[in-house]
């Protein structure tokens, strides 16, 4: 008679950012070797999505990101479902926003503890202000990353990510470093 | 008296290249520290082959190559087995329509279980790619493999060791039917 045994253990990153093996980290080293630097967004409300590859379920307890040498005006993070058929993403399952603050800080925003099942789901940065900066990366080529499953969206709202995602092939080769961050975890360093 | 272990499968990645962690991922950083950049294809009708792994039942919809600066001539990508005897889906010989430096996909559609795969690309060397500059030995530790004049993508791959200088790394396979 088979015996159910548990699970074989799986550590999920506790901050899940586009470098996170998660995501799109293995790929986005491979295009890039240098480390991010200061650079302001591709274009004023406009939002970012990177897909999360999620193998078992996690908690999200709040979202960040870290300014550059220029904070201004709404930032918004977000995660997002996807559709099974497309693949892309869909309804927004956790969003948290605020005022940035702070040159080359990290921002943190508490928001409500959401459990992210396991499958395909993506992360989301979304800037109101065209003059917003934060520490990227700029590998290129875009036609690669969009052939990793890289989007984007414009036409946001003061920076709020929307609760229905209408993204496409990224035409950007801007990566932000913002992400989540899994229980137990809830505040940056 | 047998264990049931249950396994926890990352999903396959939307689109499977020679830097994700389904292929060597990682190892790419062995062959070059440099982001691609437009090359012209080494040999006419060459085919050049990445090994891949799937850990999952999955469906993949397109084969996309990154245009280089001036892209013209046709390319042909497609999944092979792990032992190079079947050839599963392809692209089919392509002509280059897209502009410079842009994405180009065509359908590739096919389902396939858990196990080992080729992901390959053939092209004339009339074709410029997104590549990157490598060492050939290096390249065919990481598993990467080349065919002569297989472009269409013959029924069979027919392995050989990679022997080139000029690796394109633009290119790959979509679980996506747009990208």
């Amino acid at each position: 008679m088979p015996v159910a045994a548990p699970p074989r253990t799986f550590h999920p990153t506790l901050m899940v950012t586009p470098w996170s093996p998660d995501c799109l980290g293995m790929e986005i080293v491979c295009l890039i070797g240098a480390a991010v630097s200061s650079a302001a967004v591709a274009a004023a409300n406009q939002a970012y999505y990177f897909p999360w590859y999620v193998q078992a379920p996690v908690t999200v307890t709040s979202v960040f990101w870290l300014n550059g040498a220029t904070a201004q005006n709404i930032v918004t993070v977000g995660v997002y479902d996807s559709d099974s058929a497309t693949l892309l993403p869909t309804t927004r399952l956790v969003t948290g926003s605020a005022t940035a603050s702070g040159a080359n800080t990290t921002n943190t925003v508490d928001v409500t503890d959401t459990v992210i099942t396991p499958g395909l789901r993506y992360i989301a940065l979304g800037a109101q202000s065209g003059s917003q900066t934060f520490f990227r990366a700029a590998p290129a080529p875009v036609a690669i990353l969009r052939g990793i499953g890289i989007l984007t969206e414009t036409g946001l709202t003061n920076g709020a990510v929307p609760a229905t995602a209408t993204a496409v092939g990224t035409t950007t080769t801007f990566i932000p470093l913002f992400g989540v961050m899994i229980s137990p975890r809830t505040t940056a360093p | 008296m047998g264990v049931v272990n249950p396994q926890i499968v990352r999903p396959t990645s939307i689109g499977i290249t020679m830097f994700s962690p389904e292929a060597h991922g990682m190892g790419q950083r062995a062959l070059s520290g440099s982001a691609p950049a437009s090359a012209a294809y080494p040999v006419d009708n060459l085919c050049i082959a990445f090994p891949f792994r799937l850990a999952e039942t999955t469906t993949f919809n397109l084969g996309w190559v990154a245009n280089g600066t001036t892209p013209s001539g046709n390319f042909d990508v497609g999944i092979y087995s792990a032992d190079g005897a079947t050839l599963h889906a392809s692209t089919g010989s392509t002509a280059t329509s897209g502009t410079s430096s842009a994405i180009q996909s065509d359908p590739c559609v096919v389902t396939l279980p858990p196990g080992r795969y080729y992901c390959a690309l053939a092209a004339d060397n009339t074709m410029t790619f997104m590549s990157q500059t490598v060492t050939a030995a290096v390249a065919s530790a990481l598993g990467i493999v080349q065919m002569a004049s297989n472009l269409p993508l013959g029924s069979t791959l027919t392995i050989a060791a990679f022997a080139q200088t000029v690796l394109p790394t633009g290119f790959g396979l979509s679980r996506k039917a747009t990208i």
